[in-house]
């Protein structure tokens, strides 16, 4: 008898806990850095409950609690935090939505892989902030802007842009980054490569001899690509046009969030040598 | 001593010359295929086309030697735990960001590595082959879980450490590197004549160690010397190129296959027939599809069904 008592007792326990938060306020986690920025410049910090290690900007947005990194979110963490929309990104992250849906939390993946995609994910975004009106704005005003930094001109610079050191790693004409270049004057020297962010050849590199070289990661200094072997002879090398972390923020350009108008603001001024 | 003729007869000069062409046609292809341009051989064709050659000669000769001085037709050159310590050096530096001076920490864990399984194979007071053998593997297992720890936290470092993990020729030198590296080389294959010098001395002991040592052969002593300079080879090559599996562990043994036990022969076949599969692979593994594959995966893939051929026809 009294076990049954205590089972009832647990029964009754399980069951309250289930739906406290029912007509409260929504509650978002942001997994992803760059819709992190979408979010924010949406709608600023309201409701966000939680964000990845990664998410460093805007500053508000670093004081927010942590669920873990891009690579290793904690499904755990995210449970606790009982959101009600977590958005997510793609890549790794294609599993963790998968994961937490079947958790019966609802997730948003939102991964651009292109300048058009961004926008309508702005959208969506938007959409699901209920904000719709504010979303269409600020695309509006992101387009008209992209659309006033295109570049009309003939001549453009060839350009090999390096976003990691060992294997080399490049990206393609397709890619986000590539319509970037492209978007602010720059001629891609890798227009055709097997995925979107590819491993190439150094000698291919070298035969394209590209005018202008921006690294994008880390721990490399331009001086070094100068030494290179047999990268010397490279117009960039020569004429010392090679562009690091510290001059040109690489979360400017690889992150597809608000900012690629910097972004191309800067990689214009680069193209164009001023 | 038994002297054996290197080259039985016509039979065996033919199989000679004919490697010889072979290898020649490869390297041929290697350095020139799909570029015409004399700059680009000389200065990025060349470079990878020596460090392969470094490579599998070093991989493929330290295989034939570690499998007789352990007595073991498993060894390779990689299972005393030297090339986990390397591996850990160079993953290090690649998640202290140090890229630069990946190859010089590789070769420091490459020389920890050293001292702690001589250090290990030396505990109870006695040393035995089995010993050795047992304190790299587990000195190797160490290493290898801190280096799935390391990876586990910084998978943003995942390309530059599939690269150690899985072989990457494709090791970028810096003007200043490949002076040094062409030192390495000089230095490398001295270290190589040496081993060979041993294999007189290593054929005896393939009849065991008290036979070795009733014929007057400090047992001990040799198999300490082919341990640190083996070990100091397979650290160059994981300096720079990382891991590459299968070279050092069939290589020697389709060179017995094919060509009989002696040992001074199987060294010098297994030294250049390694370092010509190798390059062989690392043609494919660059042109076979428009990315580049890692190496390790292509000896293997290409390396096992010729085993298995050589093993047929021994029959």
């Amino acid at each position: 008898m009294k076990n049954i008592l205590f089972i009832l007792l647990l029964a009754l326990l399980f069951s309250c806990t289930g739906e406290k938060r029912e007509s409260e306020t929504p509650r978002y986690v942001v997994t992803s850095p760059e819709v992190g920025e979408i979010v924010y410049l949406l709608q600023g910090t309201k409701n966000i409950v939680g964000v990845t290690e990664e998410t460093d900007y805007p500053l508000p947005l670093q004081k927010i609690a942590k669920v873990g990194r891009f690579g290793a979110v904690s499904r755990e963490k995210i449970i606790a935090l009982e959101p009600t929309l977590v958005f997510t990104s793609g890549l790794e992250q294609e599993f963790l939505a998968h994961e937490l849906s079947k958790a019966g939390i609802v997730t948003v993946l939102i991964y651009p892989q292109s300048l058009s995609a961004l926008l309508s994910g702005i959208e969506e975004v938007a959409r699901y902030l209920e904000i719709e009106e504010r979303g269409k704005t600020v695309v509006d005003s992101l387009r008209e802007e992209i659309n006033f930094l295109r570049f009309e001109g003939e001549e453009r610079p060839r350009v090999y842009i390096e976003i990691y050191g060992d294997p080399i790693m490049s990206v393609s004409r397709n890619s986000f980054v590539g319509e970037l270049i492209e978007i602010a004057g720059g001629e891609n020297i890798f227009t055709e490569l097997p995925r979107d962010y590819s491993r190439v050849r150094a000698e291919d590199v070298i035969r394209s001899d590209p005018e202008i070289i921006i690294l994008t990661y880390p721990g490399v200094t331009p001086r070094e690509i100068k030494f290179r072997k047999g990268w010397q002879y490279i117009s960039a090398c020569r004429n010392d046009r090679i562009y690091g972390v510290e001059d040109l923020d690489p979360d400017l350009i690889l992150r597809a969030g608000p900012r690629i108008t910097e972004g191309l603001r800067i990689l214009k001024r680069v193209f164009q040598g001023i | 001593m038994k002297k054996i003729q290197l080259n039985k007869g016509i039979y065996g000069v033919m199989k000679v010359i004919l490697f010889i062409l072979l290898s020649s046609l490869i390297i041929y292809f290697y350095l020139t295929y799909r570029t015409g341009s004399g700059f680009i051989i000389s200065q990025v064709r060349f470079p990878r086309l020596l460090l392969t050659f470094l490579c599998g000669f070093v991989l493929g000769g330290v295989g034939s030697v570690y499998q007789i001085m352990l007595n073991n037709p498993l060894a390779e050159p990689y299972i005393l735990g030297v090339s986990s310590g390397a591996a850990l050096g160079a993953v290090g530096a690649i998640v202290l960001g140090l890229y630069l001076f990946v190859p010089f920490f590789a070769f420091a864990g490459a020389l920890l590595m050293i001292l702690t399984v001589w250090y290990l194979a030396q505990i109870g007071g006695f040393f035995s082959s089995t010993k050795l053998l047992l304190s790299g593997i587990i000195a190797g297992m160490f290493c290898a879980s801190l280096i799935s720890l390391l990876l586990y936290f910084n998978q943003q470092e995942l390309g530059s450490i599939i690269g150690v993990l899985m072989g990457n020729l494709g090791h970028i030198f810096s003007v200043r590197e490949w002076l040094m590296f062409r030192i390495i080389v000089g230095i490398a294959l001295l270290l190589m004549f040496y081993l060979y010098t041993l294999s007189d001395r290593l054929n005896i002991l393939t009849s065991g160690d008290l036979v070795a040592s009733s014929l007057g052969i400090e047992v001990k002593s040799l198999r300490r010397n082919v341990f640190v300079i083996s070990s100091l080879l397979v650290g160059f090559t994981v300096a720079y190129a990382g891991i590459i599996g299968f070279v050092g562990l069939l290589v020697p043994h389709i060179i017995r296959m094919l060509f009989g036990n002696d040992q001074r022969r199987v060294f010098l076949l297994s030294s250049f027939g390694g370092a010509v599969f190798l390059i062989l692979c690392d043609f494919l593994a660059m042109h076979l599809i428009v990315i580049e594959i890692p190496v390790g995966i292509i000896t293997a893939f290409i390396g096992c069904p010729f085993f298995i051929y050589c093993f047929a026809k021994n029959r």
